[in-house]
Formats: structure tokens, sequence, C-alpha cells
């Protein structure tokens, strides 16, 4: 991949000016164009080789060593083993040495093993074969053998080896249907179409007859996007010239489906195309627990240098006497004596950095990082999450960001397809005022709309009539749905008339809705063949139009329109699209009236189009047609062109009328906002819908509640008075409460609180975010962020997909800083999910794009709920344990050694034996804390989604805060103090006053320094262990195991390690040692004194805090306790019984 | 649950600080004896400023009285201070497995024993500083039973750790009857005055399995420490092992610690099941059990107060 990339950019910055070239030419099957075409700059093409791995054989050791060394724990344990390895330092290079071999090795073979399979993939790709022509013939190659400008075959059900101009198929109308599932995992069957002169094309030999070239641009990334031009050569004549768009482009990933074979020519191959140009990772987000393990770890750091300086000072204070130096029975070596001052004391403080290098725990980054990723495991397997309709379960994109989930402040999320259905029905439609039913309609029977005025008239008179049918022929018309009459597609939608089994098919649920009710007023849609579009209508005779245009739609203008021919001959243009795009280029119609039906409906939450239509003359038309080929031919600025040509031609419109579509809530969606505001978090709906529409919504899904009170933002009231005043009236209001707000709002459970909504449009926020000329443009941020916070629920309609990042960035970088979520299901939400701290997709209708983009994608909105409050919050608990635990039990592990610094005339000697100091970290006490950090339940599932305020507990990174920090860091000290401390006065018989009254001493058996140290770890390894057997809530018996085995391995470790005089060591001072420990009782008694005594105060302090200040969940734990003996009493002996130990227990 | 076993621990502790008290009631012997002679009154102030190759060695005698009998086996330990026995440079001056018999490493000895390796160019056995620094002085033990001195039977074997003296420490290989030839091409430590294979008499005792040898090269954790000297047995039932009464100490004084400010000290002590006697362990029991138990109290009395408004004071819905 870097050959071929670095290649490319040679080519592209290199090679200087002229070569540098914006289009790439293709001689289609390398025929060379006939001589006079265009100069061109022959290019080199990368093979069709695909390469998803990182690495080869042969590089794979030096280039992972170095991916793994630029991360920062990784080499400060590289350095720490140098220095090891260069001066004499008093733990051998083994005892950081192994660990970070362990580390490095785990991570390698996982590494190595997913790179194992990316080439297996890439082979598996590579190697498949693939038919393409030479000579007339076709011929079987692999896949990476394809080059630019080769012909190729492919089958039904193949997918394509290449990005491919789709040249012919075995279709007479040379369409083909592809699905692009595992490109953007739309699953539906979408229509390509073959360049025009070349669909005739049926045999091989007349294909490699065909003399061509191709003309695009060079290859991007983005998969909706392509144009080019073909030149045909037929004889001698000037070529042909067509344009060519991404309807004409077959992206390499994407399977032909419905048709039997096609031709193609690859213009982009191996990682230049499409599918591999998009594999780019995405950019690394990191959670707030990382942000402040990161702090810790510098504070260690600071910690360690610290130590290590103070060490070192302190030895050379020590040393000053020379008889304490140097005492006649511990001489120096001549070089020792001889060795500058400055080197012998930098060398010093490097020994002591090693000797304390443990307080940096080595194995965190592996644990956090195995816990993160077997931990997502826990929110796939989540049946309760799992769809039945869909068939769906979680996905989990990234397992880095497992406990920013439990600290989501705020909750953008998406209207259509996440909070609603995305499932739409069509409701009623409106034409020039008259409202029409369609089941009304359908059974025959006219029923009076309850509000008087918009009466279904049924003879509305002969224009009327006329404008009626027209209306119908325009729904029919004007949209880009498929019709299959094959039933085994997914993605499909069984029309329910029995008229005709007609499925149809598009990428939007408001087409097929329209479609679908249209059919049952009446008129169907049957298909669209050879350009003409065939229409059953009400006397069951089939019209048919020829499809001159399509002006497709698009976000920014918010419309469509087709562009027919009728049998009479007609020309009509009908645009659909949303009312304020329309309206504005209306020039007849009864706008009035259909105006207030589409705000009527508006506000009952429905979603509202506009329909409308213009009619040509052949000459109009034949201007527009030539204004719209030159723009599509147009290779740069294609886009801008089209817009301009789309702008000229779209207006002057008549306004036939409006449809409504309902889109339904989907299940639970109240239920759930309802939950996510109890617990503390901010929801936003963020919408490129009406305000109207929007606002219904907002009320049916409980984000805006009766009492709420509204404030608008919106262009309208803009228009009545500046926004400087708005945003100061604005902020008055909601300020003016904020004083008694803010202690209610923090409690959340007063009802009758005055709550604010925000409704704002991408007009208003837009303004609010333009920097003004004079450059005070933080000011009415400020503002608006100000009103904002005070607001419980904040809804944001007309919005930009930019716009929609817009927002989520503005709050994710206000002073704050708080944690954001987006959940979104369309292409339009994937800014958003990009942009937010955690992106969230809904697996949906409108295809994968954001469950793809996301971190997470789940099937409903409804499951955001146990996503967060559950699994959010218990992963949060988990790492913040994990990482303090993993500081404390380290500082437990070195304090000690410092303090014995003291007591050795600050020697550098250890306390531990290596062996201890090297399998610390990676056997003694690592497996307890991984599997707390994967299965700890610190309350019950049900309980967390019951009580969704309990998520506010953890709020703000509650379990890291420095408090909470400093408290494990201290109790570390007090452990190690204990520890150390005891031994000493265990071991110690100096105390001896003369008379000889207060001794102290210790078994007849002289115990030496490697028993003391052995002691020390012993009781440190019990009570670092059982510290977390204490905070351990929820046993399993893999905790169980765990737990003891570790100790119990410990154990049998120990007596191993001393059990044998090992060969391969030139020290055997463990020999026995622990063995002759657990021989004396006062060690015994010893050990199990300082357990009990360490563990003591973390008890006391949990006992009182629990008692005297207890938190929600603390509250929650007891009473669950309370509550679980006293409901199995009551069940069984009635309520009688209830009552009196209710009342005994008060 | 957190309350109840706070409870239970308090318990448990109080129950056994009283039986370590109660087994310790029949063993309060300790003598100690400090024989540095840093006082000027002291007999061995003589002796204070001694080299290592003072000849003839400096002999001194204290005596001193028992007011109690000792029951049980006696254990006569040396006790140094500010001896920093486990300052790096020395506890890693050693050579385990020339201490273990093998015969490359007796004439080539690790690089750790510098600068204790060669002497006069010839591997020093046993090397290292350990080895060269071991405690060389005399006691001898009498009782004074009407003004004769008895003396009293000390017992040098045992007092190392039974794996060290059989598994770890080994002389090298060879005809065990005849160390001087398994120790040829050797040299003595430098302080020392005579050969390791002329530390006993006792062919059993003798070389790198000496028990003395054994107990010194066992670093102590502090500066401060004792080591094991000798046994002394008792002979019967009837009578204690050693009665009260006076005693005398016979002291050759060969060990210099004044250079460094040391101490030496000679200590008597028995054992019960329990090891020496340790009141650390025993005071140390009774103050958590009683702490547990108060704290036991207090929380009951806390829970009782607070911990039923707050379990009535349930979380709205």
């Amino acid at each position: 991949m870097d050959c071929s990339l670095l290649r490319t950019l040679v080519n592209r910055y290199c090679a200087g000016e002229e070569n540098w070239v914006d289009n790439r030419t293709i001689y289609v099957g390398h025929r060379e164009p006939p001589p006079g075409a265009e100069a061109y700059i022959p290019q080199r093409y990368p093979d069709n080789r695909i390469v998803s791995s990182k690495y080869t054989f042969w590089n794979f050791v030096p280039k992972n060593l170095f991916e793994q060394f630029r991360r920062i724990a990784n080499f400060y344990f590289l350095i720490i083993f140098l220095v090891q390895l260069i001066i004499d330092t008093p733990t051998s290079p083994v005892t950081s040495g192994l660990p970070l071999l362990f580390v490095i090795t785990v991570t390698a073979i996982k590494q190595g093993y997913e790179d194992w399979l990316r080439h297996k993939a890439d082979n598996a790709m590579n190697q498949c074969p693939v038919h393409f022509i030479q000579h007339g013939k076709l011929v079987r190659k692999q896949s990476r053998k394809l080059r630019v400008g080769d012909i190729v075959m492919v089958k039904e059900d193949e997918t394509f080896p290449c990005d491919l101009i789709f040249l012919s198929s075995s279709r007479g109308d040379g369409t083909c249907f592809v699905t692009t599932a595992s490109l953007d995992g739309e699953s539906s069957h979408k229509t390509y179409y073959a360049v025009q002169d070349t669909k005739a094309f049926r045999t091989e030999q007349e294909i490699d007859a065909l003399h061509a070239t191709i003309e695009c641009e060079q290859p991007q990334p983005d998969l909706y996007k392509f144009v080019g031009r073909i030149n045909v050569y037929h004889d001698r004549n000037e070529p042909i010239a067509r344009p060519l768009g991404s309807e004409n482009l077959l992206l390499r990933g994407a399977t032909l489906k419905n048709t039997e074979k096609i031709f193609g020519v690859a213009i982009y191959t191996g990682m230049e195309t499409k599918m591999a140009l998009n594999y780019q990772a995405k950019s690394q987000k990191r959670s707030a627990v990382e942000k402040s393990m990161n702090v810790f770890l510098i504070v260690y750091l600071c910690i360690l240098i610290s130590k290590a300086l103070i060490n070192t000072a302190l030895k050379y204070v020590w040393q000053s006497d020379p008889f304490r130096d140097e005492p006649w029975y511990n001489q120096k070596t001549e070089s020792e004596r001889k060795r500058n001052l400055f080197l012998r004391a930098f060398t010093d403080f490097l020994a002591f950095m090693v000797l304390f290098n443990y307080i940096i725990p080595v194995s965190m980054y592996v644990t956090v990082e195995m816990q993160k990723f077997l931990g997502s495991y826990f929110l796939t397997w989540d049946e309760e999450m799992f769809d039945e309709d869909t068939g769906e379960g979680p996905l989990v994109n990234t397992s880095d960001l497992n406990e920013e989930l439990g600290q989501v402040e705020y909750v953008f999320t998406d209207k259509t397809g996440t909070l609603t259905e995305n499932n739409m029905e069509f409701i009623e439609c409106c034409i020039e005022g008259h409202v029409y039913i369609p089941h009304v309609i359908c059974n025959g029977q006219i029923l009076h709309d309850c509000t008087g005025i918009d009466m279904i008239d049924s003879s509305p008179g002969a224009s009327g009539k006329e404008r009626e049918e027209l209306f119908f022929r325009a729904l029919c018309l004007c949209h880009t749905v498929q019709v299959k009459d094959d039933d085994n597609i997914d993605g499909l939608k069984k029309s329910q008339l029995s008229r005709r089994p007609c499925i149809y098919i598009s990428s939007s649920p408001d087409e097929v809705a329209l479609v679908e009710g249209i059919q049952r007023l009446g008129y169907t849609y049957l298909r669209l063949k050879d350009n003409f579009m065939e229409i059953l209508n009400r006397e069951n005779d089939i019209e048919r139009f020829e499809l001159l245009e399509t002006l497709s739609f698009d976000s920014v203008r918010r419309r469509m329109s087709v562009i027919v021919k009728s049998a009479t001959g007609d020309i009509f243009l009908f645009c659909k699209g949303a009312d304020s795009s329309i309206f504005p280029r209306v020039k007849e119609g009864k706008i009035d009236q259909i105006r207030s039906r589409v705000e009527r409906n508006a506000v009952e939450g429905l979603r509202t189009l506009c329909v409308a239509y213009k009619k040509f003359t052949h000459k109009e038309y034949d201007f527009l047609h030539k204004m719209l080929q030159s723009s599509m031919l147009a290779l740069q600025d294609r886009e801008k062109k089209l817009a301009e040509a789309y702008d000229k031609i779209e207006k002057d419109l008549i306004l036939l009328g409006a449809t409504a579509v309902e889109d339904r809530l989907q299940e639970k969606a109240a239920d759930t906002i309802e939950a996510l505001q109890k617990a503390g978090i901010k929801v936003w709906v963020l919408t490129g819908d009406k305000m109207e529409t929007a606002a219904a919504t907002c009320y049916a899904c409980k984000l805006f509640r009766r009492n709420t009170q509204i404030l608008e933002l919106t262009t309208k009231k803009i228009e009545e008075q500046s926004l400087h005043d708005v945003l100061f009236d604005l902020s008055k209001t909601v300020l003016r409460h904020s004083g008694s707000l803010t202690r209610d709002s923090f409690s959340g459970l007063s009802a009758d609180m005055h709550d604010y909504g925000l409704i704002i449009d991408g007009a208003a926020l837009s303004l609010i975010m333009k920097p003004r000329e004079d450059g005070s443009s933080g000011n009415y941020r400020e503002l608006f962020l100000e009103i904002c916070r005070n607001c419980s629920a904040v809804l944001c309609c007309r919005m930009a997909p930019l716009q929609k990042a817009q927002i989520v960035k503005l709050i994710k970088l206000s002073k704050e800083h708080p944690i954001t979520l987006a959940i979104g299901d369309g292409a339009n939400d994937v800014s958003m999910i990009l942009e937010a701290h955690v992106g969230i997709g809904v697996i949906g209708k409108e295809g994968r794009q954001a469950a793809r983009n996301s971190d997470y994608a789940i099937p409903k909105f409804k499951h955001l709920k146990k996503m967060l409050l559950v699994h959010g919050h218990f992963y949060y608990v988990r790492i913040s344990e994990l990482v303090q635990y993993f500081f404390y039990k380290n500082v437990c592990f070195i304090f000690p050694q410092f303090l014995y610094q003291f007591f050795c005339g600050f020697s550098q000697q250890p306390l531990y034996d290596t062996a201890y100091l090297t399998l610390y970290n990676i056997s003694f006490t690592s497996l307890p804390i991984l599997l707390y950090s994967l299965l700890e339940q610190h309350i019950g599932v049900d309980m967390l989604k019951r009580e969704p305020t309990l998520y506010r507990d953890i709020a703000k990174n509650a379990l890291l805060r420095w408090r909470v920090f400093i408290y494990w860091t201290f109790l570390g000290v007090f452990d190690a103090m204990v520890f150390f401390f005891g031994a000493y006065f265990l071991f110690e018989n100096t105390s001896a006053s003369s008379n000889g009254q207060l001794m102290t001493a210790n078994t007849h058996m002289m115990f030496g320094n490697w028993t003391f140290g052995t002691l020390v770890f012993t009781v440190l390894v019990f009570t670092v262990t059982l510290k977390l057997a204490l905070d351990t809530r929820y046993w399993t018996w893999i905790n169980h195991f765990v737990i003891w085995g570790s100790l119990l391995f410990y154990i049998i470790f120990s007596l191993l390690w001393g059990g044998i005089i090992w060969p391969f060591l030139n020290y055997q001072r463990m020999y026995y040692v622990f063995m002759q420990m657990l021989s004396s009782g006062p060690a015994w008694l010893g050990i199990i004194l300082l357990i009990i005594i360490s563990l003591l105060p973390d008890v006391l302090k949990k006992i009182l805090c629990r008692q005297l200040w207890p938190t929600a969940t603390e509250r929650i734990q007891k009473s669950m306790k309370h509550k679980t003996p006293l409901n199995a009493l009551a069940n069984s002996d009635g309520p009688l019984l209830e009552g009196n130990l209710s009342a005994s227990e008060a | 649950m957190h309350q109840r076993s706070a409870r239970i621990r308090g318990h448990l502790a109080v129950i056994l600080s009283v039986m370590l008290k109660y087994t310790r009631e029949w063993c309060l012997c300790m003598q100690l004896i400090d024989y540095t002679g840093i006082e000027p009154t002291s007999p061995c102030n003589k002796c204070l400023n001694v080299s290592w190759n003072s000849t003839p060695s400096c002999t001194c005698t204290i005596n001193f009285t028992l007011d109690h009998p000792f029951e049980s086996n006696v254990f006569m330990y040396y006790g140094l201070s500010n001896f920093y026995q486990n300052h790096r440079r020395y506890v890693k001056s050693r050579d385990d497995s020339q201490l273990n018999g093998d015969n490359s490493s007796l004439l080539n000895p690790s690089k750790e024993c510098e600068p204790y390796r060669m002497s006069e160019d010839k591997p020093i056995a046993p090397c290292g500083a350990i080895a060269n620094s071991m405690f060389n002085d005399t006691l001898v033990l009498y009782r004074i039973d009407n003004e004769t001195r008895v003396p009293i039977h000390l017992n040098k074997k045992g007092i190392a750790w039974w794996t060290d003296k059989n598994v770890k420490f080994r002389n090298p290989s060879g005809d065990a009857n005849n160390l001087t030839a398994l120790f040829q091409g050797t040299t003595k430590p430098v302080n020392w005055p005579k050969p390791v294979y002329m530390l006993d008499s006792d062919p059993d005792n003798n070389g790198f399995i000496n028990e003395d040898f054994i107990v010194w090269m066992r670093t102590a954790a502090l500066p401060t420490f004792r080591k094991l000297y000798r046994l002394i047995e008792r002979k019967n039932n009837l009578q204690p092992t050693l009665e009260a009464g006076q005693y005398s100490l016979d002291i050759t004084y060969n060990y210099p610690v004044h250079s460094f400010d040391g101490r030496k000290r000679m200590i008597l002590s028995t054992i019960s099941w329990m090891g020496g006697k340790n009141p650390f362990l025993g005071i140390a029991y009774i103050t958590v059990g009683s702490i547990c138990f108060f704290l036991g109290v207090v929380l009951l009395i806390i829970h009782h107060k607070f911990g039923n408004r707050n379990t009535s004071a349930d979380i709205p819905n």
C-alpha cells in the first residue's frame, strides 16, 4: 500500500508541473486512439492488488516494534530497560524486560493475527478469478493482474473486481441492478446505466472491437461522485463524446444482481478504487477516562522522579561520614572509588528510578485495552438490545469509548428514523384546498373532514378535475422509485393492494409512501421501461410518459423534478419538494389555502411535500436540454453548474397541492427521552424538518412537556427584531428563574419546575455562528450557550448536515467541555456522529452509512437507554475502579521499597526478590482486577434501568476526580507504611532500653533481608487482592476462581521458587525463605494482623460514608438489601405480616 | 455486612491477643549484655579499639545475674547494631555457586565478589564482603556456683536452617575428611585469621558448612540485628536450663565495631511456640482488637440511629 501511495504521491507532486494532471485518460481495451486525437500524458496505474494489511512478513518485527514504542508507556519501559542494561542497577534487566516483553508480545500477537487475517482476506480477493476480454476472447485471470483499460465481464451475483465504467449488459435496456451492501450497507437494488453508444454490444467480439477513450477525474473517495467523459471513435469520424456520471460507474465491492452479465472497462484499480480509498481510518477519539489516566500517570511520574531525587540527595548526605560510605567490612572497588562524583550521583539517580519504576504500572495499558476489548462483547451479547424485527444486535465499531457512554451530558438526536420509525404512511393530500384521504376513497366513501373548510369535494369542477389528475400523475411520475417484480429482494416494501403485486424500492421511504398512497387513490405506477414511465390510471388504462430528464433530489435544493413528455406530446415539468423551497418558486395556484393546510399538517407532526408543475414548449425544452447537457458534460465544477441549471429550470411553477405523510414515533422513544432527562442528560433534537413538524414530534416524545415554556429563536422572529434584541430578551427570561432553577434541576425531581424549551432554526443559527465584522463573534455565541444551558430541551430544525456538526462542536468546545453523544441513522447525521465524543448510529432504513461511521450502532433508539444507563454506567464504574486500583496497588508495591532505602543506607537494595518484582503486575495481581473490571455490577441491571437518576452519581468523571485519586493514593501509602513498619517491628530488636525490659525477638531461626521482603510482599499481595474482594459486589464463580486462584498461585509459586536450587540462577537467595517464614508462628500472626490493619481504614471509611453521607447509589444498594428479604417474607405470609414488619423496621 | 465483619474481626483479635498474652506468661526470660565497652567502667573498654590482626586477642569478662530461671531451651545470640548487612554492595557480594561446592566457581569466583575476589592472585574462598566480615568474637558462658566457674555447654550445631546446612551450602566435592586439599589453590578471606577449612575441628561443621558461617551469610534485614550463636539445651525436666544466679561471660574480643559506631551484645532468650518474646505482636493484637471492638459498637449505634432514617427515606420513583 505504501508503495503505491508513494508512487501516486510522487506522480502527483514530484513529477513537475507538466506531469501533474487531474484527469486520467484510459484506452478502452488498450487500443490506441486514432492519430490526431488529443495528446495526453501516459500515466502509470497501480495493479489491481488490494493491500489492507499493514505489515509484510519481513517488516513485521521492526515496523510493529516501532509502532508500539511510539506509545509513551512502552517507550518509558524501554528506557528503563536500557538503563538497566547499561548501568549497574539494583534490579536485573529481567524485571522490567520481561513484563515489557510480555506486553509487547501480547500486542504484537494480537496485531499480527489481525494482520494475518487481513492478508488472508487480501489474498482471497486478489486471487479470485476474473473474466476479461483479450483479443475477442474470454480469459480467466487472477484479480490482481487486472489493469486499467481492461474490459471485464461480470456475471450475476459476482462482485466487481475494480471500479468499472458500465459498457453493456445482458438486459436489453442497458441497465443493471447492483447492491452496494458491502460498501455503504444499503441493501436496496440500485440501477446503473450503460453508456448509450455501447449498450447494444452483446458479444465479446463486439465489445473488443470498441474503440474509445475515457477521460475521467483522478480517483477520489466519495462513493457517490464521479465525472468523466467517453469518446467513442467510429471509423474516421469525429469521436462522439458522452458524459459519464456515477450512474455509469460500477464500484468495486458492489454485487451484480438480477442481471445475467455485464461488460465494463476498468478505470480505477487496486488501491485507487473508491472502496480502497474509503479504508482510511477515522480520526481517533479518546475518552475522558483515558485523559485523566494520562494525567495521573504524569503525577506518578513526578512522584517517581521526586522520590529518586530525594533518595539520591539523602544518600549523599548520609554518606558524608566516611565510615558510612565505606566501612571496613564493605569496601568499594578501585574503579568505583575513582568515578567522578557527578557521574556517580547521576547513576545513583537512575538506579533509584529503576528501583521505583514499577510505580508506573506497566500492565495497566494492556489491562485497560483488554478490558475494553473484551468488555465491548457484553454490549454485543446483550439480548435485550437485539432487535427481533431486523435480526440485528448492537455493533461495536470501537471499544475505546466504552466508558464514555457513562459520562454523556448532551445527547444530540436526529428526528427522522431515530426518534421516529421512518416508516412512512401516506395520510392525505390536498389539491387546491380539497383534501383527499386515501383509505376513505378506497372504501368508496367520502367523509367530511372535521374542520369543515377542507372538504372533500367529489366534483371540483372541470378545471379542478384536470388539476387533480395532473396532481396524481405528478406524484406518479416525479420520483426515483423502482419497481421490483421479484419477491426475494430485501429492503422491499410490499404493496397492500391486490390489484397488482408491485414492490416499490427507493432510498427515500417518503417516496415509497407517496407512490403507494397514490396507488390507493387510483393511480398505479407500473414501471420504467426504455425511458418510458407507465402509469395505470383509474380507468385501468396504461398511460406512457417519456422520461426526458431527472433533476435529482439534493438536500440543498430540497426538491426534485422530472421532465416528461406525455403521449400527446406535451412536455411537463413536475416538481416536488419542501414547502419552503417550492413556495418561492410558484407563480400561481391556490397558495394560501395550501399553505394553511400544510402548516396545519406540520403542527400535527406530519411530513409535508408540495407539488407543482410547469409546461414547456418544445423550443423551451430544447434550450433546457442543451443547457443541462453542457453542464453535465463539464468535468470541472459539474455540481455547481448543474445546480445553476436546475435553478434556472425550476421556477415560475404552478402549485398543484401538497401531501402529508406520517412518520410514527419509534416505540418507547418518549420513555427513553424521559429516562435520559432524568439521568441529567440534556437532549437536543437536530433535524432538517420543518419547525412545526419537529415541534410536534418533540411534544409526542415528551421532550417538551405541557408546562414547558417554549422559547423561539427563528428566522421569523429575527425578522421582527434584531438578533441582538431577541437573544437578550431570551436570556433575560431564562436567567430570571435560573437561581431557583439550577437547584431544582440538579435534584431533577421537582415536577412543577419552570423549564424552558428552545427552538432554533438553521438560518438563525448561522446568524449566531457567523463571525461579525468587528470580530466580536464570541458574544452571541456565549449568550446563545447561556440560554441553551438553562433550557431543558432544545430543538434545532431546518438544519443542514454540516450545521448539525457545528452545533455539536459548539457545545463540545464550550467552557465546561461536556461529553456529547450524537445519534442518527442517515447519511446526513454522519458529520455530527463523527464530531461528537461518542457517535451512535441507528441501524435504520436510510442505509448504513451512519452505522458505519459511528462508534456504536444500535437497532433502535430505545436501546440508547440501556446502553447509557446500564452499560455505560457499568463501563465507567469498572474502568475507573480499574485505573484507581492499578495506581493503588503499585503504590502499595513500591512505597515499602522506598521506605526500605532509609534502613539500608540508601544503597538501592531492593526489598523484594527479582521474581516478585517481575511477576507482581503480570501474574499475582493482574487477573482479579481484569475480571472485576469485566464483570462488576455494583447495582443490579434492573435498578439502573428503573432509576435513571443514578446516572448523575457518576457524571462529570466523578469517580476519577482528584479527591478520589488522592484518597486512593493515600490509602496506598498508608497500606505501604503498615506493611513496612509492621514487618519492621516484627523484625526489629533495638527498641531495647538498657534494662532489657521492652525487647523484641524473632524466631530462633534467623530471618534475613529476603525473608523480610517476602513477608512484606505476602502481606501486600493478600491485602491488595482482598481489598478488591471487599470492593466486589457482584460475585460470580469466575471472580471467586480468579481471586482465590491468584492468591493460591502466589503461594504455590513461592513454594516452588524457594523449593529448588535453580541451576540457571547465579544466586540462591530465595531458597527456602518462604517455607521458613511459613513455619514460624509470629510470621503467620503478623501477616494476618497487618492485613487486617491495612484493610481497616478503607472498610471504616466506606461504612461511615455509607451511613452518614450516602450517595444515591449506596442508598439504592441498601434498600435493595432490605427489600429482598422483606418481599420474600411478605409474599409467603401475606400482607398482614408485611405491615408488621415494616412497622418494626421503622 | 461491613459492620458485622468489623465486629467479628474485633472479637477475633481480642481472643488471639489474650491467647498470646497467656502463652507468654511462663516465658519472660531474656537477658541482654552489651559488651561493646564504650563505657569506661566496662571490663571490655580496653578492647574497644582492637583491630583485626591484633595478637594476642584481647579478652574480657562480664559478670551478670539471672533473676529468673530459664525453664526451656535457651538460645544465645550475638547482636550488632549500626552494621549495614543490607547494603546493596554488601548483599550481593557473595557467590552462591561457590558456596554450593561448585569447583569452577571455587577457583573463579563471581565478579560480584569484588573487591574481595582475589587476594595475592589467588581466588578467595569464600569470596565476597559478607564472608570477609564474618563475626569472630568467641563467647563462653560460665555459671558461678559457690565462687567456682562451671562452664555451660554451648551447642554450636542446629543454629542454621537445615536446608542451608544440607543443600544450599556445600564443601567442594571430594574427600570430605581432607578439606585442606579441597580448598587447594584458594586463599583465606583477607580479614580471617585462618582459612575456611580450619573453622572447626568437626569435619561436619567445617568449611562452607560451618554453621556460624552459614548464619552470618544470611544477611540481616535491618542495620540492627542479632544472630543465633549457640544453643543451651535443657538436660532434664527437674532442673531449669539456666538457674537463677550469678553468671560470667568470657569474651575473646576480635570484632571491631567502634569505627562505625556499632554495638555488640550477647542475648540469652527462651522461645515459645510463638517464637521469641516479642511483645509487639501481642500489643498490636490487643490494640487492633480493641479498636475493632470499639468501632463495631460505634457503627452499631450509628447504624441504629441513621440507618432506619435512610431506608425509610426511599428514593422516590
